[in-house]
């Protein structure tokens, strides 16, 4: 385990693959960056597609997309990049306060996105990658409730499991884009039981609850819900399936998984999971869920001493400071 | 099959397991057709047919895009009886029945509905030629007797049929009494789409397609696998669809129509589209398999050699016959299909997403790169601007057409030179249609300088239609909104106005001698009487509440 100090804020720090994927796209050798995607298109292979495609040049994507349009990494990268540069224009803020402008550059970026990973799963309808990405056009271009689902049957049909993908279908459920808090929860903890004991999935159902969180008007609001019983039981269970499981693997996207364990079970007063998931954690700040508080690195530092002093402090002012943090 | 002449008319007979049946086919359909005397070739069918109503035999009419067919059924008599009549019937047509048998179209056009896919030929080809199938039979009600005999005279030939026999030959003493004339050639396709693939959004929740390949066994067979592909995206895995219909029709001009469509319940419209639209995407991306190609052929094959399939080809060899196009033969058909190979069924693959044009549910498809068929005009026709008096759109009126012009600046003009019918309705609202599918409705009581007139003396001789009652607006049409206000010369005000005034001014009075009597009694200058002025002061407000009602409600109606 490396050293609790420093922390890390470069997600690919943590994964070797990712920084051996980044070095070859810096230096434009394609051939290099689909070795390390090569194998079975797991979960992890679309983490990894998706934190290269945000720092790889465009122009490089395109051409490479353009030349072989049945590669379908090239596809997916260059897809889920304009998913990315589309909704960093329109911001992850709520629809009310995005301008009309801001909304039409965000539906021309994913209608072009869309375009790309539409073709993309033409030539290969099995790309779990191009599928996770072609959720998350389905929801910004509104394309409506059963239009999602039939493009999660397609992730599902190739990999059961994807908990990318689930976690763009689970944000499709929840409130704020037209969805249910039941249909929410259910759809969490119906993954991770589907998936084997200490896999990724439990993650969606901590995710669930930090959405909910999010959205209750108060800190009192916020504490008084994530101090029932059946909730703190519920995260347990999740956390005991997943981040603190044996199996747990330590493959990409497994610092996000362990960030937000650490951050909800804190919340919860379940400070000695907390702990031990911090523990697990590292020096390794994510991008998610840390990345969307103003100072990533302070709070992680705030709940992590949180947990390990283990003295439940009036959580509700440090919540309400810092709210729930965007995605 | 044999190729023989029957009183002049190009004959083929092909023998048959089934019954004995004809049909004398006439190269004149739906598609020869125009706006303002859409319906007149159907028209004609049933004037024809009425006098052998009675007959025991089964017998039939059908008025196609570009074909009309009377049909019989029976042994060599029944065969000879009917045609010596229906070719008798139709060199003199009883047009004293006219009235008569349009209310019997009306009837059968009102029950027969619309199909899902009704609009998609207005949407490629505007308001003519192929595109006249989507509109109602609006000519109905402008047809003369000299229009019908007209009709007849130019189509109803002998240089201008073909007959079809399934049986043993031609029976003895078959007789066709048709005049002389000459071979109508299909009308020349028009379009109203810039680009393609494009889309429009329908009124319902369903998805369909049509594109224009030239015709050839690839393309049939290329329509098969289209087939497959939607039937197991659709109904098969997605369990979305009850309905997924493919079909391949050629044109008469070396084309042929390639149509798809799939149903949806509402809430799944946007699941039936998006794979609706994933199947073409692979359908163009990629060449299909060996394996799923020779699937394919063998539907197409089994198709094209069903049992008496050179009986039931002949209506289609007829159609080949009438537009000048070489005639096939099963056998060779078969062979041809089962030497399609992938790289063809691609081209047509690629042909189809070249010409592609979409129904989708309401939201469209531009998100899936299929550019939005024109729903506006580029330009209004200038001349004098007339603004209505309520909501509604501004309208411009000169020689050279007429705009409407809404509230967001979306204009739709219809020129006169383009203008395939004006319908008259007796409410004095005006409904142009141009060419272009682009739909004006003008309602000449919401504006205060307008009047129908003003459109009709310009309407170009034989487009006015006069309607009996408000027609079903198409589609495509602008929400319109009934009025039931007579059109004037001048502005009059309507009824609903004069009430409103009549309420403004006895609350003026009322409330003023009520007022008049309080400064009068305040003043000592009158008796105090109490209750009196209470009652003034009541029937005064009741009076002027229902003043201020009425007016805000006139202010806001369209």
């Amino acid at each position: 385990m490396p050293p609790a100090e420093p922390l890390v804020v470069d997600d690919s720090a943590a994964s070797p693959d990712l920084a051996a994927l980044r070095r070859a796209l810096d230096v434009r050798d394609w051939d290099t960056a689909t070795g390390v995607l090569a194998g079975p298109r797991t979960d992890a292979r679309t983490m990894l597609i998706r934190w290269a495609a945000r720092d790889a040049d465009l122009d490089f994507l395109r051409k490479v997309h353009e030349s072989d349009p049945a590669d379908s990494t090239a596809g997916a990268m260059l897809g889920e990049r304009l998913v990315l540069d589309a909704w960093a224009i329109r911001t992850t803020r709520r629809a009310r306060h995005v301008s009309q402008a801001q909304f039409d550059a965000f539906h021309t970026g994913l209608a072009e996105a869309e375009q790309v990973l539409a073709a993309t799963a033409a030539h290969d309808p099995a790309d779990p990658a191009v599928w996770t990405s072609r959720l998350k056009t389905a929801r910004g271009l509104e394309l409506g409730e059963a239009e999602t689902h039939r493009r999660y049957a397609a992730l599902a049909a190739v990999d059961p499991h994807h908990t990318s993908g689930q976690w763009q279908l689970l944000q499709r459920l929840c409130p704020k884009w037209g969805g249910s808090l039941e249909a929410m929860h259910a759809f969490a903890r119906e993954c991770m039981l589907a998936a084997p004991e200490g896999a990724h999935a439990g993650f969606l159902v901590a995710d669930a609850y930090l959405e909910e969180v999010g959205d209750l008007p108060d800190a009192a609001a916020q504490s008084r819900f994530l101090g029932h019983r059946s909730v703190r039981a519920a995260l347990r269970e999740a956390a005991e399936r997943s981040v603190l499981h044996p199996a747990f693997p330590r493959t990409p996207g497994w610092v996000q998984v362990a960030g937000t364990f650490g951050m909800i079970l804190t919340y919860a007063g379940e400070l000695d999971l907390a702990h031990r998931t911090f523990q697990l954690v590292g020096p390794w700040v994510s991008a998610y869920p840390w990345g969307g508080t103003a100072d990533p690195v302070g709070y992680f530092r705030r709940i992590r001493a949180e947990s390990a002093t283990g003295r439940q402090r009036a959580a509700a002012t440090l919540r309400r400071a810092l709210g729930r943090p965007p995605r | 099959m044999i190729r023989t002449e029957v009183d002049g008319v190009p004959t083929l007979v092909a023998p048959t397991v089934g019954p004995r049946r004809a049909g004398l086919v006439f190269r004149v359909g739906q598609a020869d057709e125009t706006l303002a005397r859409r319906g007149i070739t159907h028209l004609v069918e049933h004037l024809a047919l009425h006098p052998i109503g009675g007959s025991a035999y089964h017998h039939n009419g059908s008025t196609g895009l570009t074909t009309t067919t009377f049909y019989v059924q029976g042994d060599d008599a029944d065969l000879v009886d009917f045609l010596d009549r229906v070719t008798r019937s139709l060199t003199e047509p009883d047009t004293g029945r006219l009235a008569t048998e349009r209310d019997v179209l009306r009837t059968e056009e009102h029950s027969r509905g619309n199909g899902p896919t009704r609009d998609l030929p207005l949407w490629r080809y505007g308001a003519r030629g192929y595109g006249l199938v989507s509109y109602p039979e609006w000519g109905l009600h402008a047809i003369t007797p000299d229009d019908v005999r007209d009709w007849v005279a130019a189509h109803f030939t002998r240089d201008n049929a073909v007959l079809w026999i399934a049986g043993d030959g031609v029976p003895a003493g078959l007789r066709l009494h048709l005049p002389p004339g000459r071979r109508t050639p299909v009308p020349a396709p028009t379009s109203t789409l810039p680009v393609a693939p494009a889309f429009f959004a329908g009124a319902g929740p369903h998805t369909a397609l049509d594109a224009v390949v030239p015709e050839s066994p690839a393309a049939l067979v290329c329509a098969h696998l289209l087939q497959r592909r939607l039937h197991k995206a659709l109904r098969l895995d997605g369990g979305l669809s009850y309905t997924t219909a493919v079909e391949y029709a050629e044109r008469g001009d070396g084309q042929a129509v390639i149509s798809a469509y799939a149903d949806a319940l509402p809430d799944k419209q946007g699941a039936v589209l998006g794979g609706f639209v994933d199947v073409l995407g692979a359908l163009f991306a990629v060449p299909v398999t060996d394996a799923e190609l020779a699937t394919a052929v063998s539907t197409a094959v089994r198709e094209a050699s069903l049992p008496d399939a050179a009986a039931n080809e002949l209506p289609t060899q007829a159609f080949r016959l009438l537009t000048g196009r070489p005639l096939g033969s099963a056998g060779s058909e078969v062979a041809d299909l089962g030497a399609v190979t992938a790289g063809e069924a691609h081209a047509v693959a690629q042909a189809v997403r070249a010409t592609a044009l979409l129904m989708t549910p309401p939201g469209g498809a531009q998100w899936a790169g299929y550019a939005p068929a024109p729903t506006t005009s580029d330009a209004t026709v200038g001349g004098r601007v007339h603004v209505p008096t309520g909501g509604g759109p501004r309208i411009h009126v000169s020689d050279a057409g007429v705009s409407a012009v809404d509230a967001e600046g979306k204009i739709a003009t219809v020129r006169f030179a383009d203008c395939a019918v004006v319908l008259a309705n007796p409410d004095g609202s005006r409904v142009l249609v141009g060419h272009d599918g682009m739909v004006v409705v003008v309602e000449p009581a919401r504006y205060g300088d307008l009047y129908a007139g003003m459109i009709d003396r310009r309407v170009p001789a034989g487009l006015l239609v006069p309607m009996p009652g408000r027609p079903p607006s198409p589609d495509s049409t602008p929400a319109a909104t009934p009025a039931s206000r007579p059109a004037g010369r001048l502005w009059r005000p309507a009824p609903a106005w004069l009430r409103v005034a009549a309420l403004g001014l006895v609350t003026l009075v009322v409330g003023g001698a009520a007022l008049a009597y309080t400064v009068a009694m305040i003043a000592g200058v009158a008796q105090v009487r109490v209750l009196g002025l209470l009652g003034g002061w009541l029937v005064a407000g009741w009076v002027g509440r229902a003043f201020l009602r009425a007016w805000s409600a006139e202010r806001v109606r369209p």
